[in-house]
């Protein structure tokens, strides 16, 4: 009894964060040059160079950026991407 | 220091022994492991929200980026061992192909450098002044590492 209850909670634990959208987050740091930023955005999300620039720069002076919203597995796998790219990137749940 | 780019190979020449020095430091520096440093080149994909979410990505994402990191490492390594003296000035040669490994190590050893030295933006703007010789000699690095780099970027994709 006591299991399944716990399953039922993981499982709707689960659900909850596949269905719930996810931010990408990118944040600044004061060593990544700007150019190579914005070519890691237009690699990794395939954005054109405009897009690229224009997160580039919100990271910049705002210290962040939402550069994709979507599901969570997808997003691991964008941060998992940007990590290999040697950027500081994180997921949040999108409010 | 003169940078030649051919279709096949990228020749740096006239270095002197400052600035080859510094370029033999480009993988040291990228293979840190001091905490600051472990801690910027493999951050935590929720900062700590999600604890269990973090532990997983170390259990199965940083080895893999680990084994990465290192690969292009190696590479880097590998083409500094044959800078070659002559006429008391260095040459360093290697293919194109090697770019994208260059790029990465470069970018890793800056990273390092900051994380190791607390580099702020201040720093880089030149808005502090810095006493400290190590962290003023890690701030030529960053430099002529960047310097580098975004020569790179101008020449290849990513």
């Amino acid at each position: 009894m006591a299991d399944s209850e716990v399953l039922i909670e993981e499982q709707t634990k689960t659900e909850e964060s596949l269905e719930v959208p996810w931010n990408v987050v990118v944040h600044n740091d004061p060593i990544n040059l700007m150019d190579y930023v914005a070519k890691v955005f237009m690699r990794v999300f395939g954005y054109a160079r405009e897009r690229a620039e224009r997160h580039m720069m919100e990271v910049h002076k705002k210290g962040r950026s939402i550069v994709w919203t979507g599901g969570r597995e997808r997003a691991e796998l964008y941060v998992q991407q940007l990590h290999g790219f040697l950027l500081q990137a994180t997921i949040e749940k999108s409010r | 220091m003169k940078i030649e780019w051919t279709p096949e190979h990228i020749i740096f020449s006239e270095i002197d022994e400052f600035i080859a020095d510094a370029l033999r430091q480009i993988p040291i520096c990228a293979s840190s492991c001091e905490d600051k440093v472990i801690a910027r080149i493999y951050p935590a994909p929720t900062d700590g929200v999600d604890e269990d979410a973090d532990e997983d990505w170390r259990e199965h994402v940083v080895p893999g980026l680990s084994e990465l990191f290192q690969t292009h490492m190696d590479v880097v390594s590998k083409d500094l061992a044959e800078m070659r003296e002559e006429d008391e000035s260095f040459t360093l040669t290697f293919p194109t192909e090697h770019t994208r490994a260059w790029m990465h190590t470069l970018n890793q050893a800056r990273l390092a450098l900051g994380a190791l030295h607390d580099v702020t933006e201040d720093d880089m703007e030149g808005r502090t002044k810095v006493s400290d010789a190590e962290k003023s000699y890690a701030l030529f690095q960053i430099e002529i590492y960047g310097f580098i780099l975004h020569l790179m970027l101008e020449h290849t994709e990513l």
